[in-house]
């Protein structure tokens, strides 16, 4: 049990990847907070699966892209759980728009999430953190898309890519007080979110063929992962961005 | 995949350390018997192989030593078929075999930069593909780590690093191509690269409390490497907890790469 004893937030957790994230803590020992936007039962499953394993669990709604709301879900967690000493900026979000036809509002609402919503969360439990002399640790969840190319995601890919950035921007100021900052990417992995492409017989054969396994990832494999960089096994590990993806960028 | 504490253990696995006597090669050894698997350490020296060996086999595990040249392919190969035949099967590789020549470019030697590259890079390519060849027989996958550094993305001004940048650098692709090639045989290629890292080879330079004070000024951490943090990453490779992991290299370099 790696992350015995430890208080982990994990944003976006009431399904997909998420959830297999918040699965694998658990197995590893580790009390966890299931933040959700939108789906109350179905982060309540998971805070119950949870409990389960014989681990503390509890939900949190927030929106990531809301100070107010983030301040309120830290709190909140703190005071019921205790001090968080993982961080899982995991909530995101991804449409498909052509170039051309993006809004502003598209644009904004998904960067909003994706990017600002992980530096807000980052900021403020960073700045509790340090309040109360703790030690932290953040993860990030990017996407493969950081270094590969899918149609109509100009305003997905560079939140991800961004992600990267800040991942090592953060790291640069943080690691020296404290907290380790690192990004996870993942590939194509099984979920709702991946549903539709799941579907379709003229698409899924040839994103599978440029997977070096020939296969999408589950949900708990990029659990493990991450739980690898919240633990202490990862202790000089800081700044780095590694991607979960089966063999799938770069070639 | 597995339950959680069977994501850390290698039982029944057969692990290959190549350099295993040296300071990160013997540590990834003791690791990887610890976690469970019978451990074959290859090394250029017989009697250190052995004695590292044998030191693991005190600590109640299975552990074998075979020497070889690593300049050598047909040596490569045939001793990974020694170590294949002594424990039945091989599923793991952890390459810690590495030189270093520090030469100005503009003097740099042929054999000198011709050593570091077949060392470091041919030797790199002829391990795997030795190890390899077993991995696919037995058609149960297979996992392969290779231990690169922070130069493979990072120069290093003022220094001779032309041989070393470079030979590490094309380990990386070559990691990434090898891992394209294989995954059909589910043969996971990773690179973990550390950067500075404590060991005996370098004891004397780090008994210089002004050259240890100037290599920690620019790690974010604040310390240098230890090779136990080089062997946790190694474990996390080879485990399945990072199946769905490969072709992709991780830095431990307490944030070097991050912030340079």
């Amino acid at each position: 049990m790696r992350l015995k004893g430890k208080v982990a937030l994990i944003t976006g957790a009431s399904r997909g990847i998420g959830k297999g994230i918040a699965e694998v803590f658990a197995e590893e020992g580790a009390d966890v907070a299931v933040n959700y936007v939108a789906s109350a039962q179905a982060a309540e499953d998971v805070a119950a699966w949870i409990r389960c394993q014989g681990r503390r669990a509890m939900t949190v709604k927030a929106d990531v892209a809301h100070r107010a709301e983030v301040e309120a879900m830290m709190n909140q967690v703190w005071e019921e759980l205790g001090p968080i000493d993982v961080l899982v900026n995991n909530a995101g979000i991804e449409t498909i728009v052509p170039f051309l036809d993006l809004t502003d509002e598209q644009w904004t609402r998904l960067t909003d999430v994706n990017l600002r919503g992980e530096w807000l969360c980052s900021q403020v439990y960073c700045r509790r953190v340090i309040v109360e002399k703790r030690q932290g640790n953040i993860v990030m969840i990017g996407s493969v898309q950081a270094g590969k190319v899918l149609p109509g995601r100009t305003h997905y890919a560079p939140t991800k890519l961004g992600l990267e950035a800040l991942t090592r921007n953060m790291s640069a100021e943080m690691t020296p007080l404290g907290i380790r900052v690192n990004c996870v990417h993942p590939g194509l992995i099984d979920t709702d979110m991946t549903a539709w492409v799941m579907k379709r017989p003229d698409i899924l054969p040839t994103v599978l063929a440029q997977i070096s396994l020939g296969r999408p990832g589950q949900p708990r494999e990029i659990g493990t992962v991450v739980a690898f960089f919240a633990s202490d096994d990862s202790s000089y590990l800081t700044g780095q961005s590694i991607h979960v993806d089966g063999g799938w960028v770069g070639k | 995949m597995g339950f959680p504490e069977d994501l850390v253990r290698l039982d029944g696995k057969v692990a290959l350390i190549t350099g295993g006597c040296g300071g990160i090669g013997a540590c990834v050894s003791r690791g990887l018997a610890a976690a469970g698997a019978k451990v074959a350490i290859a090394d250029c020296n017989r009697d250190q192989a052995c004695a590292t060996a044998a030191a693991i086999r005190e600590l109640g595990h299975e552990a074998y030593a075979a020497a070889f040249d690593a300049l050598s392919v047909p040596e490569t190969q045939r001793m990974a078929d020694e170590v294949a035949n002594h424990f039945g099967a091989l599923d793991i590789l952890v390459n810690c075999v590495g030189t270093h020549r520090e030469q100005k470019a503009e003097d740099f030697s042929e054999d000198q930069f011709d050593i570091v590259i077949d060392l470091n890079l041919k030797g790199a390519m002829f391990q795997a593909q030795a190890a390899a060849r077993h991995m696919i027989r037995q058609g149960r996958g297979g996992k392969q780590v290779h231990i690169g550094s922070v130069r493979m993305q990072l120069a290093l001004r003022g220094r001779g690093y032309a041989a070393y940048c470079a030979s590490k650098g094309g380990l990386g692709i070559l990691c990434k191509q090898l891992a394209a090639e294989w995954a059909p045989h589910r043969i996971n290629v990773n690179v973990v690269a550390p950067t500075f890292t404590r060991t005996n080879l370098v004891a004397n330079m780090l008994s210089d409390p002004s050259f240890y004070d100037s290599l920690v000024a620019r790690i974010p951490l604040g310390r240098i490497s230890e090779p136990e943090d080089v062997r946790n990453a190694v474990l996390f490779f080879v485990s399945p907890a990072s199946d769905f992991i490969t072709g992709q290299t991780l830095y431990v370099d307490g944030g070097v790469t991050a912030t340079q």
